[in-house]
Formats: structure tokens, C-alpha cells, sequence
């Protein structure tokens, strides 16, 4: 995952250059996102892809695309998304395990919801209690709020996800192309020598916003401590700097514990927030509960209030 | 006097966003101000975020000291998250609003 987000960094930057150079030249430029040799393309990915293209369309350059292999997993996953379609490519095939695209421009919390139940969890895939199915949906929301709230995303919030039946796990990822978290913490702070790892420690804490408006700054320590009793995983990249909880993939090296870094040197930074999000979602099959429960003297930390 | 009011019917099903929080806080912020008791029924509502409760009821605390709101709001019929999210949400409000003031 996290050489995944180095990779959407890179591209981030390779278009931002690109549109750069024609502001200063006067020259319409023609961006192309070259996806001939990608095997496999990650939602991430996907929804970082139709955020640059829409960024450039802004700006008047031509979005041009050369589309995955045919009978590739990655031309699958742009055709199940509805990418293809959205560049005049393909039209979106309906079936398989990636959701559709969502580009969204302002926050609408009814058609989100809709989006979230119907698309991504669907129904009659899984074995998920009404407690479960409520905690995942208003733990995800929290990173909606904050997308279309603090970051000031001129081309707006981009989400993409996949449901993976067989491992009975969610993911969805939500991207928006705003001024970044750390950007935040250090204006409110006052501290622009801040390192982007330091400032994404300081906005999972409890209670920690740079809003101030009115209350907030609760919703990253909620979706951290439901992802631990979930044991799923959440990684979020805004910038340079790196945050991530859970158990799966790089996440897990920090255990329950979120680990915070940064991207490597060589790369640039993102200019927006990706975050993904990645639950487990059946907690009535008999054989997953019998594992994962803790022993009803037990009291473990894994068997919370909204977890399994 | 007790004003009650079922929030699905000012919210829908879902609770979420600051939109739907600051539809909320229109309706207590007038009675609590008029001196009743409201009485906030959450049934039929399933999806709970800290939007919603820093809206509704978190911004309520600027102004109000935490013993006295918990004096005249009662929250009823949260299922489990909403319930979670609700005492955080609170929490949070006093300690930003009333530092190193008890809970309420």
C-alpha cells in the first residue's frame, strides 16, 4: 500500500509539472496517463487518476488515455469503476468487485449514504450485524466531513473502493486535492518548522483540530479506535507525511499502535489527502466469531462495543 | 415543560453531517432559551458523526454551563454508535468550550 501511495505521489507531481509548464508557456499541453503495461491498479490509484484528470481539464490541457490491456486485472478495475467511461473510454461494466467511481463537489450526506450502503456494502455478500454495518458507515463518514470541511479541495473529493468477498473485507479510499493536513496543523500552530510526521501525530490526538469554529476534532481518534476493535486497517498519506493504524500490509508493523512517517526522499509530496480505509465486515459467521471473540472472561481489547 | 421532538422527522434516518447538526441546534438552542426541557428522540435514526453532535448539541455549550444543558436536554433511544459518538462528542464540547470544567 504504501509503495502504492509513492506511486501516486510521483504522478501527482509529474501532471502538476506538466499543467506548470503550460501556464508558463502558453502552450496547450496534452497530459497522458499511460496505463498500457499496469497490471493491477488499486482504487487508490483510480481515484488519485480521475482527480489529476479532472485537475488538468480545469486548466484547459487535453486528458488523453491509454487504457490497461484487455483481460488484465487493472483494465477490469478501470472498466468496473466507471474510469474508462468517464474519459470517453469504455462504458462501466456493472458487475465485479470495485465500486463505482465518485467524484463529489460539495459534501451531500444523504447521496454519500446511499453511495456507501449501496455500492460499497451492498447486500446479501456478507454476514454483518446492523451494529457493525452502523459503526462502519458513520466511522467512514467521519472522513468525508473532514475532506469536504478542512481541506479546501478546488476539484473536489474522490472516492473508490472494492469489496473482497472471500476475505469478508471492505476498503474504499477517499482522496481530495486540498492544502494537506500537515499545512493545517502548522498554520494553526504557528510552527512551519513542523514535520509533517509531527503533524500528523498531533491531528489523530483526541480533540486536536485546527477549526475554529466549533468543536471538532474527535473523528480520526473514533476511526482509530474502531479500527483496532475492527482490526482493520486505515492509512492515510496527506503531503509527504504518512499515518497509519491497523493490521494489515505495513500498518501492522505498528500493531494497535497508529505509526506515523513520511514518504521517502526521493519522492515528492502529494498535494491533497488520500485516505483508505479497510474493515472487516462479517461478525456473525459462526467459524469468524468462534475465532476472533474474545473469551467471555477475557474483557480483551479486540471484543469492544463496536467491534466484533 | 417538556418539548419533545423525534429527530428522524427533522433529519431522516441518518445523522451525519453539520447540515443536519445545525438543523438540530435551531430547534433545542429556541427551547432550552425559552426554559424547557427537550427531550431529543433519536429512534429510527442509525448513522451517528461528530459533525452532527458538535452542530447540535456541542455548540450549545458555548454559552452553557455542561450541569446546567444536562439538566434540561435528555438524549434518548441512541442504538450503540450513537451513543459512542454522542459521549465523545460532549466531552469534547466541554473540554473546549468549559476547560477543566467536570463533564456535567
Amino acid at each position: 500500500m504504501i509503495p502504492g501511495y509513492v506511486v501516486c505521489a510521483e504522478m501527482c507531481g509529474q501532471v502538476i509539472a506538466a499543467l506548470l509548464a503550460q501556464q508558463a508557456d502558453r502552450r496547450q499541453r496534452t497530459v497522458q496517463f499511460d496505463m498500457v503495461r499496469a497490471r493491477d491498479i488499486s482504487p487508490a490509484a483510480i481515484a488519485v487518476i480521475c482527480g489529476l484528470g479532472r485537475l488538468a481539464e480545469g486548466t484547459d490541457a487535453r486528458v488523453a488515455f491509454r487504457w490497461p490491456q484487455e483481460s488484465s486485472r487493472a483494465r477490469w478495475a478501470v472498466e468496473q469503476t466507471g474510469l474508462t467511461a468517464r474519459f470517453g473510454g469504455a462504458a462501466r461494466a456493472r458487475s465485479g468487485e470495485y465500486l463505482p467511481l465518485r467524484e463529489d463537489g460539495a459534501e451531500d450526506e444523504d447521496a454519500l449514504v446511499r453511495y456507501l450502503m449501496e455500492d460499497w456494502m451492498g447486500a446479501g455478500w456478507t454476514r454483518m450485524s446492523a451494529n457493525l454495518k452502523a459503526a462502519i458507515l458513520s466511522r467512514t463518514y467521519e472522513i468525508y466531513s473532514n475532506a469536504f470541511t478542512h481541506a479546501g479541495s478546488r476539484i473536489g473529493v474522490y472516492s473508490c473502493g472494492r469489496r473482497l468477498p472471500n476475505e469478508h473485507r471492505l476498503s474504499l479510499t477517499v482522496v481530495d486535492f486540498g492544502a494537506g493536513i500537515p499545512f493545517r496543523v502548522r498554520q494553526f500552530l504557528r510552527r512551519p518548522d513542523l514535520s509533517s510526521m509531527d503533524a500528523l501525530e498531533w491531528a489523530f490526538a483526541e480533540g486536536h483540530t485546527t477549526w475554529p469554529l466549533w468543536p471538532r476534532g474527535i473523528g480520526l481518534a473514533l476511526l482509530r479506535d474502531f479500527v483496532r476493535s475492527n482490526r482493520g486497517t486505515a492509512i492515510v498519506m496527506s503531503h509527504d507525511g504518512l499515518a497509519w493504524v491497523g493490521s494489515v500490509g505495513a500498518a501492522s508493523r505498528f500493531g494497535s499502535r497508529p505509526g506515523y512517517g513520511a514518504l521517502p526522499a526521493s519522492s515528492p509530496p502529494f498535494r491533497g489527502t488520500v485516505v483508505t480505509l479497510d474493515f472487516n465486515c462479517d461478525d456473525l459467521s459462526p467459524l469468524r466469531r468462534r475465532r476472533t471473540q474474545p473469551s467471555p472472561r477475557g474483557g480483551g481489547r479486540g471484543g469492544g462495543p463496536l467491534g466484533w | 415543560m417538556v418539548k419533545r421532538h423525534v429527530v428522524r422527522e427533522l433529519t431522516g434516518p441518518t445523522c451525519l453531517s453539520p447540515e443536519k447538526g445545525q438543523r438540530v441546534f435551531r430547534v433545542v438552542e429556541a427551547d432550552v432559551a425559552a426554559g424547557n426541557v427537550v427531550e431529543l428522540d433519536f429512534t429510527g435514526v442509525d448513522l451517528f458523526a461528530t459533525p452532527f453532535f458538535n452542530l447540535s448539541i456541542g455548540q450549545l455549550l458555548r454559552d452553557l454551563d455542561p450541569a446546567y444543558l444536562r439538566g434540561r436536554l435528555r438524549v434518548v433511544n441512541l442504538n450503540e454508535v450513537g451513543q459512542d459518538t454522542y459521549s465523545r462528542a460532549w466531552d469534547n464540547a466541554v473540554h473546549h468550550y468549559h476547560r477543566g470544567a467536570p463533564p456535567g
